[in-house]
């Protein structure tokens, strides 16, 4: 339970008058409004002030706050690397409309690593995507990953750990060799060590491969997607026709084209990131309903979508079935990609 | 370079205009205000900011922006030196020397001598940027991870310059702020230290945590009892005015120099801060003092004039690595960064040719509101200094509950309370026996910035990626650092070592209680060695040795003391400290902090019933407020207490009270 406060002790006043239900726009059928009234809505972002997730949820919040008649606080919950913001939303009591905007990828990750948050991933339900697209890697702007001969490569990360997947996995599959330079805490300290020429490339998301891309700092080498993305024309993409990976493994036998293939592709599902929004499973289905048919008004609302990308965040939205599909895709590929993971973390020592 | 001037020219044109003098002017006032109301902070404000100027143009937005930046820095001064509070990280530098000219009697010549330290560090700074504007690209490429660590080793050796009494106690104090900064996970694979299961402390112990629970709470809980700053008599002392502050800022105008030059390079430096810049400039002032430095530490006006014309410089120097690379080295760049997108600007090159005009505008109402600042600093000299003279018994309270709600606040993490608690007993004991706590504060403060880019030297040197002899910023750095060391050895050899005196045996015990916990950590990392790096277990033997040699030390000249540990007044505080991050846990924040009000004060013996009434009623005034600000103001949604049920009952009241009737 959220810590009440007199916001919750005035709107319960408030709707026992009646006068909550002016406030909706209509948008939520009137059992909805009446169920999430007297209770705010609490939108927990797992980062500090002023990052992408934030950015997302204060231009979502007005919204949702008009559709629903109630009021929807942004509230960050950056202790203990996200994990505080995680477990305030899967320990939530049944009746606290509180919810999580989070990368599905680290959700899946975080509650299937850490046996200590006592969860796991399905004790989270999603209600929706605000965004999805594939990662990128981006590198110094001489580079070209088709050229032949090319030498080991250095990649700039953070850590390891969270790059199994969108380096490791995806140097496998290409047949590239590449060394892990880990503890570049930051996205712009990994793009300044590719330009002092400490690194030859990093991970990046597609977003902000778009905005390197246009600094001319670094240059988008690779999109990690089973097609060409419209956003950054011209750049090579990891598995399909005509993908990097096909031009890779022309001389190699069916089988093992068969088997690059399908590391390939595990490795985009796995690195393919799904800012989703989340609940505990145990919220009552009600108010659980009642918060999907908001955010389903929400999430298409060009109010939020245009106060996003004003922000220079781009918005393609999924309905909770949709999202739902990819959180259980993500949570699929995690299990099928475990024992090559654990494989290549043993292999790879930074 | 003539379109550099012609870009400056366009620059100064959009500061001399009706918006260019009131946009910097509003935001500097708003920073300034900010930054003294505890909790919220310059970030938070940049937060609102960046969505309440979505409709600004560029021109604007950089002015606020430069604003913002220069206004939050100086305020944080004040409360250092006034109280002995620091307004924010950069600013508990200042705390060395400024502190102990208030108490001496001499706030109004530590505050003017700061503002006008600041004022002219910001000038120098801007200007030594505005040279450096058009080689800035190539200069900050030359600053890896060799030469910050080279700069965290600099800092490091700047403990020495602050010695006073025993340098093994300062250096078993430094060994433990390096190992308690090595807390949390292991920058190169994420893996956790010394958490022992709890995900709180997998950030690691945070330094606001630990700035807020050394000088603010420990020494607060002194305050209880006693009715102003002591030993400030309302007599001032004669020779303290804004007059002499400011002459001694002109007296010292190649300490000013110096010290901006560093806070200029430090600030160039992303994730360096200006913490750093202020403990490397104090190092430099004390090794180049001429006319002794035993002042130090008790009043000395050039530690107050060194750190804070180094820290002012660093402002200019951290928004270039923003500018030109897209490098944000600190929450406020971060924003400034966040501003830019918003409005198409594109970090790069961009901003040091097309869009020059605008990185002009945003250097020059950085200039703008440093200055600003510190003419509104030095107009308010008087009013300030008289701050010192309120009833601090009453204050006490008031500071200790903002400074525990904010602990909170940043992460949103109970853990933090305990962190911020712990290093408030620790802090209380490092001042109840005159220990040196500057030394575990650098340390801990540079432990993770030498850490992890020594671990990035290392890695980038094994696969050929980093040439050590063709560094020449590192070998600068480095050449600094062996003048710092040589400065030391002159000075031991020069006689100034203290000698040996007998020691109380609460030093000892203090000793031998911090020689344990290292044993335990030490044991810890040997039995979990994969998680533990060579750099982290070799700070925990190094420092294991430290404290058991000053702990036998101690012992052999251990003499018994007639003086008590815990002064009487001092023991109601010190419980309700300890006891309220559990309190919290149990009840929740709004009512431990309504606990904390009414045993703190809750009358002895003598109570009569209108006391309890009045006391009661603070009490729960105090649980509304901070329900109120957490709930509106801070918006921190934190777990539930472990009886949550009982935390209903304001909003059970408020409910009832609301539609007329019971619950």
């Amino acid at each position: 339970m959220t810590r009440p406060g007199l916001t919750i002790a005035l709107l319960t006043g408030l709707a026992q008058f009646g006068a909550i239900e002016a406030w909706a726009d209509g948008a939520l059928p009137q059992a909805c409004v009446q169920r999430l009234a007297g209770k705010p809505i609490t939108l927990v972002v797992p980062n500090a002030a002023g990052g992408g997730f934030d950015i997302y949820a204060r231009a979502l919040a007005p919204v949702v706050e008009r559709i629903s008649g109630v009021p929807v606080r942004v509230a960050n919950m950056p202790g203990g690397g996200g994990k505080a913001a995680l477990l305030r939303v899967a320990d939530a009591p049944p009746d606290d409309a509180v919810m999580l905007i989070e990368n599905s990828g680290d959700v899946v990750a975080e509650l299937r690593e850490d046996s200590s948050l006592g969860h796991s991933p399905e004790d989270l339900h999603v209600l929706g995507a605000i965004l999805v697209e594939p990662d990128a890697w981006i590198g110094r702007p001489d580079l070209d990953l088709t050229a032949p001969d090319l030498p080991a490569l250095v990649a700039a990360v953070s850590s390891v750990d969270a790059n199994l997947a969108v380096v490791g996995l995806v140097a496998q599959a290409t047949g590239l060799t590449v060394h892990f330079v880990s503890g570049y805490k930051s996205s712009g300290e990994q793009v300044a060590a590719i330009m002092r020429g400490e690194a030859d490339f990093s991970p990046k998301s597609l977003g902000t491969a778009v905005q390197v891309a246009k600094s001319g700092d670094a240059k988008p080498l690779l999109v990690l997607s089973d097609g060409p993305v419209a956003s950054l024309p011209g750049v090579p993409w990891l598995v399909g026709e005509g993908s990097f990976l096909a031009q890779r493994s022309a001389n190699l036998t069916t089988e093992q084209r068969a088997k690059q293939d399908q590391l390939a592709r595990l490795a985009v599902e796995l690195s393919s990131g799904a800012r989703m929004l989340f609940v505990s499973a145990q919220m009552q289905a009600e108010t659980q309903d009642c918060l999907t048919s908001a955010l389903d008004a929400a999430l298409v609302d060009p109010a939020f979508s245009d106060a996003a990308l004003a922000q220079g965040r781009p918005v393609t939205p999924k309905s909770a079935a949709e999202a739902s599909e990819i959180y259980h895709d993500k949570i699929r590929a995690y299990t099928e990609a475990a024992p090559v993971l654990a494989e290549l973390a043993n292999q790879i020592q930074p | 370079m003539t379109d550099t001037f012609a870009a400056l020219g366009i620059g100064l044109q959009t500061l001399f205009s009706w918006w260019g003098i009131l946009i910097p002017l509003f935001g500097t006032l708003m920073a300034m205000v900010v930054s003294f109301l505890p909790g919220i902070g310059a970030a938070s404000l940049a937060a609102v900011m960046v969505v309440a100027t979505l409709d600004w143009s560029p021109e604007h937005v950089m002015l606020l922006f430069g604003a913002l930046t220069g206004g939050a820095t100086f305020m944080g001064s004040i409360t250092s030196i006034l109280f002995g509070i620091p307004g924010n990280a950069a600013s508990s530098v200042t705390l060395i020397d400024g502190y102990p000219m208030a108490q001496a009697g001499r706030p109004r010549t530590a505050i003017a001598a700061a503002a006008t330290a600041s004022a002219a560090g910001s000038v120098i700074g801007v200007l030594v940027l505005l040279t450096l504007l058009p080689v800035v690209r190539p200069l900050l490429l030359q600053f890896g991870p060799l030469e910050r660590a080279g700069l965290a080793l600099w800092g490091l050796s700047t403990i020495i310059a602050v010695l006073n009494g025993s340098p093994l106690k300062a250096f078993a104090m430094a060994g433990l702020g390096l190992l308690l900064s090595c807390v949390g996970s292991d920058p190169t694979n994420s893996q956790p230290r010394w958490t022992y299961g709890q995900f709180g402390l997998a950030d690691g112990l945070g330094p606001e945590a630990m700035l807020l629970g050394i000088f603010t709470l420990s020494e607060v809980m002194s305050w209880r009892g006693r009715s102003r700053l002591q030993p400030v008599s309302r007599q001032s002392n004669p020779d303290d005015s804004t007059r002499a502050g400011v002459m001694a800022v002109l007296k010292h105008r190649g300490l000013v120099l110096r010290s901006s030059l560093i806070g200029t390079v430090v600030g160039l430096i992303p994730g360096v801060g200006g913490t750093v810049a202020g403990f490397v400039a104090y190092g430099q002032t004390v090794q180049t003092a001429h006319g002794g430095c035993e002042k130090f530490g008790k009043g000395d006006i050039r530690g107050v004039i060194g750190p804070e014309s180094a820290v002012d410089a660093k402002d200019g120097g951290s928004l270039l690595p923003v500018l030109a690379l897209g490098l944000p080295g600190s929450e406020g760049g971060v924003f400034l960064l966040t501003a830019m997108t918003i409005h198409g600007l594109v970090p790069g090159t961009a901003m040091l040719g097309p869009a020059l005009p605008l990185t002009f505008t945003l250097i020059l109402a950085l200039l703008l509101s440093n200055l600003l600042t510190s003419v509104v600093g030095l107009a308010l000299v008087p009013a300030l200094s008289r701050l010192t003279h309120l009833p601090i018994e009453r204050l006490a309270l008031p500071v200790l509950l903002a400074g525990l709600v904010s602990v909170v606040q940043m992460n949103g993490l109970f853990a933090d309370l305990f962190v911020g608690v712990a290093f408030a007993l620790l802090g209380y004991v490092l001042r109840r026996l005159n220990w040196p706590y500057v030394p575990f504060v650098i340390a801990f403060v540079l432990g993770p910035t030498l850490e992890g880019n020594l671990a990035l030297t290392t890695q980038l040197q094994m696969l050929g990626r980093i040439n050590i002899f063709t560094r020449p910023a590192a070998w600068v750095i480095l050449g600094l650092t062996l003048m710092s060391l040589l400065w030391m050895l002159k000075r031991t050899r020069g006689g100034r070592r203290v000698a040996p005196t007998p020691s109380r045996r609460s030093d000892a015990v203090v000793a031998t209680v911090f020689s344990l916990g290292v044993a335990v950590l030490a044991a810890t990392a040997l039995m979990g060695a994969s998680a533990y790096s060579s750099y982290a277990i070799a700070v925990c033997l190094v420092t294991l040795l430290a404290c058991a040699g000053l702990a036998a030390d101690l012992w052999r000249r251990a003499q018994p003391s007639d003086e008590p540990f815990l002064p009487i007044p001092h023991r109601r505080p010190l419980a309700l400290v300890f006891a309220f991050p559990f309190v919290a846990q149990l009840l929740g924040l709004p009512l431990a902090a309504g606990f904390l009000v009414l045993a703190w004060l809750l009358p002895g013996k003598k109570a009569r019933l209108h006391d309890i009434a009045r006391v009661t009623a603070a009490a729960t005034l105090t649980i509304l407020s901070v329900t109120f600000y957490l709930d509106h103001i801070a918006s921190l949604d934190l777990p539930a207490p472990m009886l949550h049920g009982l935390l209903d009952w304001p909003e059970i009241a408020l409910a009832s009270l609301t539609s007329g009737g019971g619950p």
